[in-house]
C-alpha cells in the first residue's frame, strides 16, 4: 500500500538553471505540487504524464531518495522521511536506465541485493531458484555481466528488483528504450507482481501500455494531479474516442 | 554481516576483477620504482664509463713549442694525436666527428712557463648533452704536464708542498650516517608513497562514484535498504585500501630498487639497512593510513559531484599538480619540521617521513603531525557524508 499526502517537492535552480529559466530571480521550482494519490495491494497504479511533469522526481520521493519538501508519504504504513530504511526494505525499484555491475556474474549481481536486504541463506536460496527457474536463467548465472545479451541483463535487472520479495515494486519508466521482447518481459514481471498481491506503481508516457496494465491511474502535468481514479471511470468520462487524444485535451496540449 | 561489510566486500570484488587498473596500482611501482632508481645510474654509468675510456682523437696545432706537453699527453691510453691538421678547418673536422677534440699551444707557451709565469692553453671541442669526455680527459691529461711542472717550480725556489699549506682544517660532523642519508635522500620516500597513494585512490574513487552514476547503479543502490553512510562508509574504505596498498609497494618498490644500485659504497648500505627497520616501516605506514583517508574521501567527494567517469577525471586530475608540490617539499634541502609546517596538510607528511628515515623524529612532532593530519581526514570524510546526503550532489541534472 502507498499512500500520497500532499506531496510537494521544490528544487533550488543553480546559477547555470537561472539563467536558462529566463528569469534570473527565479531561486527554485516547484517540481511536484500538492499531490496526493493511493495505490492498492493487487493493484496496478499507473503515473501518467509527458517528460518534466515531475514523474520520476515522485518515484524517488517514493524510494526515499529525494526527500519530500512537504506533505507525507506512507508506505506499509510506514513513513518515508522518519523510516526511510523500513520504506526500503519493502520496496523494489527499477527503472529503464538501471544498469549492473559489469564485473560480477549474474548471481554475485542478484546475491548482492539480498544481502543488502538482509535475506537468510536458505530464503535467498529458496526465492533464487524460484526466480531462475521463471525467467530461464539457469545457464548464465555464473557468468560475468559483461558477457551477457541484453535480454539476458534485463533478466537479473528483474531478479535483482524482486528478489527479497518486496509488497510494493516501483517501476519508473521501465519500457522506454526496450526492445519489444524485452518490453514483453517487463510487462510480465509487472503483471506478475500484481497477481502476487503486490503494490505495483509505474510511470510511462505510453498510452496503450498505460491502458492494457493499469487499474488505477493519475494524470500528471507541471507536478500537478488531473486526474485520479480507475482506468474504468477514465474511459468512461473520455470526451474524446482514444486515451491519448483525451489526455492531450485534458492536459491542454502543450508541453511546457 | 552489517551492510557496510556487504557493500565493502562487493565493491572489492568489483575492483580486484579488474585487472589492468590492480596491475597499474599495485604491480607497477613495484617494478617501475627500481628501474627508475637502479637501471638509469646504471645505463648512465656504462655510457660514462666508455665515453672515458672510447678511442679519440684529438688535433694538436703548435706541437713544436711544448714537446714535452705532447709527450705526457701522448702517454695517455686511448689519445691518439693528430699533427697535420690545418687550424682554420678544426671546427669543421670536429663538427663532422671526424676528430673529437683540438689543443693548440701558442708559440710563447714553454718560455712563458720556464720564466714563472702563466701561459695559456686552448681547448677546442664540441660537448653538448654528452657528459663532457672529451674535455674531462684532455684535462686529466693536461694536469698531469702541470702538475709536474709545478713540482718543478716549486723545487727551483726550495719550497716543499706543505709550505703552501698555512692551515688544514680538520672535519667532525656529528650527524650519524642515518641523518646524513636520511636527510639528503629521505624525501623521496615520501613523495613516492604520497603519489601513488592518491593514484592508487583515484581510480576506484572515480569508479565507485561517478562510474557508478553512469552505469545507472546508483539509483537502485539508494533504493537498497542500505543507508548512505553504509553506502559511502562500504565504498570509503575500498578506496582508502587501494590508496593504502599503492603507497605501500611505492615503499616497497624504492626499497627493492635499492638493492638494485650496486656501486655505492658499502657503508652507506650498511646504513640503509639500518634505516629499513620494524620500527622505521612501521611509522612509515603509520603516515601512510591518514593520507589515504584523506586522499580518499576528496577524490570521493569530487567522483559523487561528477556525472560521467569523465568529468570526474577531468575534475581530479589538477588536484594531481596540488599534491605534487607539498609532497615535493621533502626534497628541498632547509625546510624543516617544527610546529608550524607540521600543520601544513602533506608538507608535514613529507618532512616527517625525512625525520623517521633519519632518525631524528622526536614523539612530540609525531603527535602534532599524525593527530592534524587524522582531524583533517575525519573533517574531510564528515564533509563527503554531508556531500553525498545532498541532493544537488547525487542527481545533479
Amino acid at each position: 500500500m502507498i499512500e500520497v499526502q500532499q506531496l510537494t517537492k521544490e528544487f533550488n535552480l543553480n546559477r547555470k538553471q537561472r539563467k536558462e529559466s529566463g528569469n534570473f530571480h527565479t531561486r527554485k521550482v516547484i517540481a511536484v505540487n500538492k499531490v496526493s494519490f493511493q495505490c492498492r495491494p493487487g493493484r496496478i497504479f499507473g503515473l501518467i504524464g509527458p517528460n518534466g511533469a515531475g514523474k520520476t522526481t515522485i518515484l524517488r520521493m517514493i524510494a526515499t531518495m529525494l526527500r519530500p519538501t512537504s506533505g507525507t508519504i506512507l508506505i506499509q504504513n510506514e513513513d518515508s522521511v522518519k523510516h526511510p530504511e523500513n520504506v526500503r526494505k519493502n520496496l523494489g525499484f527499477l527503472s529503464n536506465n538501471t544498469g549492473l555491475y559489469d564485473r560480477l556474474t549474474a548471481e554475485e549481481m542478484i546475491k548482492y541485493y539480498a544481502d543488502l536486504n538482509g535475506m537468510e541463506p536458505p530464503k535467498f536460496i529458496k526465492r533464487k531458484s524460484e526466480l531462475y527457474r521463471l525467467l530461464q536463467m539457469e545457464d548464465f548465472i555464473h557468468r560475468r555481466i559483461a558477457n551477457l545479451s541484453s535480454g539476458m541483463k534485463q533478466k537479473v535487472s528483474i531478479a535483482r528488483t524482486i528478489i527479497h520479495n518486496p509488497p510494493v515494486v516501483v517501476f519508473d519508466e521501465p519500457t522506454t528504450g526496450l526492445d519489444v521482447l524485452s518490453s514483453r518481459a517487463i510487462v510480465e514481471l509487472i503483471l506478475r507482481c500484481r497477481d502476487e498481491g503486490k503494490t505495483v506503481i509505474f510511470s510511462s508516457h505510453r498510452m496503450t501500455e498505460v491502458e492494457n496494465l493499469c487499474d488505477d491511474i493519475a494524470i500528471l502535468h507541471r507536478g500537478k494531479i488531473f486526474f485520479h481514479d480507475t482506468i474504468e471511470t477514465f474511459k468512461n468520462q473520455m470526451k474524446t474516442s482514444t486515451l491519448e487524444e483525451e489526455f492531450i485535451r485534458l492536459t491542454g496540449g502543450d508541453d511546457r | 554481516m552489517n551492510r557496510i561489510g556487504i557493500i565493502f566486500q562487493k565493491e572489492l570484488k568489483d575492483m580486484l576483477r579488474d585487472r589492468r587498473t590492480l596491475f597499474f596500482m599495485i604491480v607497477f611501482p613495484i617494478i617501475i620504482i627500481p628501474l627508475l632508481i637502479g637501471g638509469i645510474p646504471k645505463v648512465m654509468t656504462g655510457i660514462m664509463k666508455e665515453k672515458m675510456t672510447e678511442e679519440i682523437s684529438i688535433a694538436v696545432i703548435g706541437s713544436e713549442y711544448s714537446p714535452e706537453l705532447i709527450s705526457v699527453i701522448s702517454s695517455v691510453d686511448s689519445i691518439n694525436l693528430v699533427f697535420n691538421l690545418e687550424e682554420d678547418s678544426l671546427e669543421v673536422f670536429i663538427r663532422n666527428k671526424e676528430i673529437d677534440g683540438a689543443i693548440k699551444i701558442p708559440k710563447e707557451f714553454t718560455d712563458t712557463i720556464e720564466s714563472f709565469g702563466t701561459a695559456e692553453l686552448y681547448m677546442i671541442y664540441l660537448s653538448s648533452g654528452d657528459f663532457e669526455a672529451v674535455k674531462k680527459r684532455l684535462e686529466i691529461a693536461v694536469n698531469m704536464f702541470i702538475n709536474e711542472k709545478r713540482a718543478e717550480r716549486m723545487e727551483r725556489l726550495g719550497v716543499q708542498p706543505q709550505d703552501l699549506e698555512p692551515v688544514i682544517i680538520s672535519h667532525k660532523n656529528i650527524a650519524t650516517d642515518q641523518e646524513q642519508i636520511g636527510k639528503a635522500a629521505g624525501g623521496w620516500l615520501p613523495y613516492m608513497f604520497i603519489l601513488y597513494c592518491f593514484m592508487g585512490a583515484m581510480y576506484p574513487a572515480l569508479d565507485l562514484g561517478a562510474g557508478e552514476k553512469e552505469r545507472g547503479t546508483i539509483e537502485t543502490l539508494l533504493a537498497s535498504p542500505a543507508g548512505r553512510m553504509e553506502i559511502l562508509m562500504g565504498k570509503f574504505g575500498v578506496i582508502s585500501l587501494f590508496g593504502f596498498l599503492s603507497a605501500i609497494s611505492g615503499v616497497l618498490g624504492l626499497i627493492v630498487g635499492l638493492q638494485f644500485i650496486t656501486d655505492i659504497p658499502a657503508e652507506i648500505v650498511e646504513t640503509a639497512k639500518e634505516i629499513i627497520q620494524v620500527k622505521t616501516i612501521a611509522l612509515i605506514i603509520l603516515m601512510i593510513v591518514p593520507v589515504s583517508v584523506l586522499f580518499s574521501a576528496v577524490l570521493l567527494s569530487f567522483s559523487f559531484y561528477a556525472k560521467s567517469f569523465k568529468e570526474a577525471q577531468s575534475l581530479v586530475t589538477p588536484i594531481n599538480f596540488l599534491i605534487i608540490v607539498p609532497a615535493m617539499v621533502g626534497m628541498i634541502p632547509g625546510i624543516e619540521l617544527n610546529w608550524k609546517t607540521a600543520l601544513i596538510p602533506i608538507v608535514n607528511i613529507s618532512l616527517i617521513s625525512k625525520d623517521i628515515l633519519a632518525g631524528t623524529v622526536s614523539l612530540g612532532m609525531l603527535l602534532e603531525v599524525f593527530s592534524s593530519m587524522i582531524l583533517l581526514a575525519i573533517v574531510s570524510l564528515v564533509f563527503t557524508r554531508w556531500w553525498f546526503n545532498r541532493e544537488e550532489v547525487i542527481f545533479r541534472g
